[in-house]
């Protein structure tokens, strides 16, 4: 068989894998959900609703069923793309129409978070090069940097714009402070721009990209096969960032659960309406089905760039094929 | 000099690239919640109903003099009998989507409202309707179950375009909560997820001022005290519905913002759950209620307000004035319980297998509520009387409080649309009767005073039921609070409706 | 790494982890009962004597509250540690050793569990079932189960086909036996250290972040360091301390923690090999 044709195999198999994962993944989270002492109703209907009211109303929302065929149903209909329908944060609109737009802006924040953090990682690594004795002096305080939460960097963030520059940023909106000299246009987009450096600092998310790419670059640097390519007269660069897109790559898969889950609470802190403001607001007035959605949503993202990241692996190393499946 | 000129009109050039269009007649306001529905029938909560009044008209309203007056109806007789009503429509009415208005809405809205599938709080309120026909285009007649005087008043719900449904049967799940069509000054322009943007109707026979509205969601108090500060800026906004009372003072002498009072028909309670060991016995609530510093607590958490002595506003026809509210009295309250038999062992009073200790259940969206219940656990334990605080959201709280009765002591605040009317709190068969009280005095006076058709004896009534309840305790009346709107100076001619709010906003206007 | 900088960095995060293990010992048997510290009459006092680290916008003493605040994570912590450790190393051990259906039982769930958005799902649970704090731990222990057990299964699959192993079984030694103490206890003792230490700082992560979102975590007036943290939105810029001060505790135990596990498990592999 060709190369080709068993890449496409492999990457076949991991994808209904990845699929298969998915939907033990929403039965968790459907069962999860459904498990609730109270429901919908008891949050929605008004005091002393009488009982046959409320049965009619679990029904209007499938929420009569046992949650096992309630998820058979379920699973069904979202298998052509019916994920229900919001039953309180916007009653009666397609799940899908609800969550989609926030969680493409969740993705965006903390896709270009990611990507800013590996280009400053990698400006970084190259400019400081190998550690040197001063720099080892650092690396205790920086360790404790790195163990910084993001919403405590978020909160010193919100804190020193407010208080210590005396700007303003709240509530989506920033003003600029009164000494600011220019005029500024670009208010709305401030907020997404400190949600998106809290993300880099926070969680030691700059100090692990950081860390890993200077011992990557030290350790090609050293190696001997960068020698024998510069004895043969080819450029180096070429080949070293070949070889660190790989532990680049897990490095990225690896990190995506936790920036997903830093950004609801960023999200929260700098009040931006994304996915994490959608979550919980949904999960506050336990609208099932959009929170079902959101969560299927980020575990979908997972699931995806770990697929991604396994196929571009074997893209780039042959051996991976032959390991993987 | 020259350089650093240059390079900001770079810059200024670069980011107007990314500039919005700058508009100033837009009027912004934060609310505590999201709207839960645009739909009338649904617009159950305060953020909800203070949007409806922007999008959607009545056939009459309430004027800034309290007096009634013509909206959708241009004028109204009522049969010699009180036994119905007609009313003359305004002609040339569109709703939003430029359909005309007529009589078949109103039919509409009303048979809509009584279908038993149509499930909503204020169903009651079409009750009184037994029929209701459109006579041509644009009259429309009720009639009556029983004879009514000043039926007109009744007329204050929100009529809806009947072409926008299928059939009378509305759902809570209806898309039109979120796209409403209504015959107000405003149309809904954006319904997103933390803000809802409005237009001004330019077809509205007395149009609006102000050009554009946005609502966004705002949860944090303090953040909504700081965009008003920044009224005149792109982010800030130009009212605050509720202002913190600890925060009035900031404004009293603002050159930016003005205090406005805001009525509602509101008052605060603590209930005891009359199923709870210990407080059935009106000894302990008594006792309890003794304790307890209303006045501390009131100016220290929540500001100014009166101290009520029942179920009723100062302001309401039916407050009992001869009655005199409770004042704290801890040593009277110790002896009660001394003499009633509960013991003190430890910090805990106890009587048999009876112990002084309850659950203290606490909506986290109250204000002030920690502050609150740690002032009355510290006064409680004066009298050896211990609390354990749950707090629960808002979502549980509803279930666990109101549906499940799971209690001991709670907090909390009742807000009526203008008369209170106290049957289903207080009636032992009452639908609101979340406390399992039962007291048989107060069901005859509640059933005695809901068949009476004079409305004198009514209030006698209600004043007794005031003295009961003040001395039997099913819940503990706290007080009713003066509550203020922050509004920015650069709105003129505004007047704040009470509960609803925004029902002469059309008069509003906003200066740059 | 030279010997004498590993030694520094042990002593160091080790006193900040004997430091934390000791507040979180004694917290318990301080009296303090959060309605009687209120005191209006001492707002946001600045640190000084009596107030080692200042006061909260309620008179609250903040070194008070920093104390009690451990309470919050501390137990759940070590056992969210000690469940995930213990179960982690269980199900790597198993899938690493064992085959056929258990392996791939094992294995499947382990990437499952491994595919949920934590802190997404975390909140989730917390929503649905009353939020309290050991509900959070162990949680996050089940979420955690997975990663400790890749890292030991990897470790066992390239144990059990090493030679002494071998000779062991050959020497007829119990394949419980060769299992739970030739190869978890004396191979993968470093690797466990590592990954109960990071849970525990987990854990404590979690924690502060649910109480800082308000409606998950420890409810006030409870202290929690992230509740703590979450008074700095109504201070108004007034006074930094009530939340710079649980701000920098929280920073400083969790990197405590991980460089605890990291340099003990470092210390442990040179003492293997």
């Amino acid at each position: 068989m060709s190369r080709a044709a068993r890449l496409a195999i492999a990457a076949l198999r991991r994808a209904a894998g990845g699929l298969l994962l998915l939907v033990g993944a929403t039965f968790v989270i459907y069962i999860t959900i459904r498990s609730a002492p109270g429901d919908a109703i008891d949050a929605i209907s008004p005091m002393g609703t009488p009982p046959d009211v409320k049965a009619r109303l679990m029904e209007e929302f499938g929420l009569d069923r046992d949650p096992f065929t309630g998820y058979i149903a379920w699973l069904m209909r979202s298998l052509f793309g019916d994920f229900g329908e919001s039953l309180v944060f916007s009653p009666g609109a397609p799940v899908m129409e609800v969550v989609l737009p926030a969680f493409g802006r969740t993705l965006l924040l903390s896709a270009s978070a990611l990507v800013a953090c590996l280009i400053l990682a990698i400006l970084a690594a190259l400019l400081l090069g190998e550690p040197s004795r001063r720099q080892q002096l650092l690396t205790g305080p920086l360790y404790v940097a790195t163990a910084a939460p993001s919403f405590v960097v978020a909160v010193v963030f919100v804190q020193f714009v407010n208080w210590g520059i005396k700007a303003f940023l709240v509530e989506g909106g920033y003003v600029p402070p009164s000494w600011y000299p220019l005029e500024m246009y670009t208010e709305s987009l401030v907020p997404y721009v400190f949600a998106g450096l809290t993300l880099i600092a926070g969680d030691g998310l700059f100090m692990d990209f950081f860390n890993s790419v200077r011992a990557d670059l030290n350790a090609l640097r050293n190696a001997q096969f960068i020698a024998a390519v510069k004895a043969k007269g080819a450029r180096t660069l070429g080949h070293i960032a070949r070889n660190m897109v790989m532990p680049l790559l897990s490095g990225y898969a690896a990190r995506l659960p936790i920036v997903l889950g830093g950004v609801v609470i960023v999200e929260y802190v700098f009040t931006l309406d994304g996915g994490g403001y959608v979550l919980l607001e949904a999960a506050r007035e336990r609208d099932f089905p959009v929170v079902v959605g959101l969560s299927v949503l980020f575990t979908a993202t997972i699931i995806a760039v770990n697929l991604l990241t396994d196929i571009i692996r074997a893209l780039v190393d042959p051996r991976e094929v032959a390991h993987g499946g | 000099m020259m350089n650093r000129l240059l390079s900001s009109l770079l810059v200024s050039c670069v980011v107007a690239a990314f500039a919005a269009p700058a508009d100033a007649q837009v009027f912004r306001y934060p609310e505590d919640a999201r709207p839960t529905s645009l739909l009338p029938f649904f617009a159950e909560d305060m953020s909800s109903v203070r949007m409806v009044e922007l999008i959607f008209d009545s056939l009459v309203i309430i004027n800034k003099r309290g007096d009634l007056e013509g909206s959708l109806a241009t004028s109204w007789k009522t049969d010699p009998d009180n036994m119905g009503i007609r009313f003359v429509l305004r002609e040339g009415v569109k709703w939003h989507d430029g359909k005309p208005f007529s009589a078949e809405d109103v039919v509409f809205t009303v048979q809509a409202a009584q279908n038993p599938k149509t499930v909503f709080n204020a169903k009651s309120k079409f009750g009184f309707i037994r029929d209701v026909s459109a006579e041509g285009q644009f009259g429309v007649h009720f009639t009556f179950n029983r004879p009514i005087n000043e039926p007109e008043r009744r007329f204050l719900f929100k009529v809806l375009p009947k072409h926008a449904f299928k059939s009378t049967r509305i759902s809570r799940k209806d898309r039109f909560g979120r796209k409403p069509v209504g015959t107000g000054p405003y149309k809904v322009q954006k319904f997103g997820a933390r803000s809802v943007s409005l237009e001004v109707n330019p077809d509205y026979w007395a149009p609006a001022r102000i050009g554009e509205v946005l609502m966004q969601h705002t949860p944090d108090k303090s953040a909504q005290v700081s965009l008003l500060q920044y009224s005149g800026k792109q982010a800030g906004v130009q009212a605050v519905i509720f202002l913190p009372p600890k925060n009035v003072p900031i404004f009293e002498n603002s050159d930016q913002v003005v205090l406005e009072p805001y009525h509602t028909v509101s008052w605060w309670y603590m209930a005891f759950n009359h199923k709870s060991r210990g407080l059935e016995d009106p000894v302990v609530r008594d006792a309890i209620a003794l304790a307890i510093n209303r006045e501390e607590l009131l100016e220290a958490h929540l500001g100014r307000g009166d101290i009520l002595g029942g179920p009723f506003t100062e302001s309401s026809p039916f407050y009992n004035f001869e009655v005199d509210p409770r004042e704290q009295d801890i040593a009277r309250a110790n002896k009660m319980l001394d003499d009633a038999g509960y013991k003190k062992k430890g910090s805990v009073r106890r009587k048999g297998r009876t112990k002084l200790q309850f659950t203290f259940v606490m909506d986290k969206e109250l204000a002030s509520n920690q502050a609150l219940l740690l002032g009355i656990e510290a006064q409680l334990k004066k009298i050896g009387v211990r609390v354990k605080a749950q707090y629960v959201d808002h979502a549980r709280y509803r279930e666990q409080v109101f549906n499940r009765n799971k209690f001991d002591l709670t907090l909390n605040v009742w807000s009526f649309e203008e008369v209170e009317d106290v049957y289903p709190l207080f009636h032992s068969k009452g639908v609101m009767n979340f406390i399992n009280y039962s007291n048989k005095e107060v069901d005859e006076l509640l059933d005695t005073a809901k068949s009476t058709r004079d409305y004198k004896k009514y209030k006698e009534y209600m004043k007794q039921l005031h003295a009961v309840l003040n001395r039997d305790l099913p819940y503990y009346f706290l007080w009713s609070l003066d509550v203020y709107s922050g509004l920015s100076r650069q709105l003129k001619g505004t007047f704040i409706q009470p509960y609803y709010y925004f029902t002469s906003f059309e008069e509003w206007e906003l200066s740059p | 790494m030279g010997d004498s900088r590993l030694r520094v960095g042990l002593y160091l995060s080790g006193t900040v982890v004997g430091l934390v293990l000791l507040l979180g010992v004694i917290a318990p048997f301080v009296p303090y009962d959060p309605a009687d510290a209120v005191d209006y009459d001492q707002l946001l006092q600045a640190p000084g004597m009596g107030h080692i680290f200042g006061t909260d916008g309620q008179g609250r003493d903040v070194a008070m509250r920093l104390l009690k605040g451990t309470e919050a994570f501390f137990l759940p912590g070590l056992m969210a540690a000690a469940l995930a450790t213990v179960f982690g190393a269980l199900c790597g051990a198993v899938s690493g050793y064992a085959g056929g259906w258990l392996r791939g039982g094992v294995l499947g769930t382990m990437q499952l569990i491994d595919t949920l958005p934590r802190l997404v799902f975390i909140i989730l649970v917390c929503t649905i079932l009353n939020p309290s704090i050991y509900l959070i731990a162990f949680v996050a222990a089940v979420l955690f189960v997975p990663s400790i057990a890749t890292v030991i299964r990897r470790r066992v699959e390239a144990l059990g086909s090493e030679d002494y192993i071998l000779a062991h079984v050959a020497h007829g030694f119990r394949p419980v036996r060769i299992l739970l103490y030739h190869i978890l206890w004396l191979q993968c003792r470093p690797l466990l250290i590592r990954q109960a230490t990071y849970v525990f700082g987990y854990v404590l992560f979690v924690e502060v972040a649910l109480s800082y979102l308000g409606d998950y975590g420890v409810q006030e007036p409870d202290p929690s360091w992230g509740n703590m943290v979450a008074q700095a939105r109504g201070l108004r810029g007034v006074s930094a301390w009530p939340w710079a001060v649980p701000a920098v505790a929280i920073v400083v135990t969790i990197a405590g923690f991980l460089a605890f596990g990291n340099l003990l498990a470092r210390a442990d592999e040179e003492e293997v090999r």
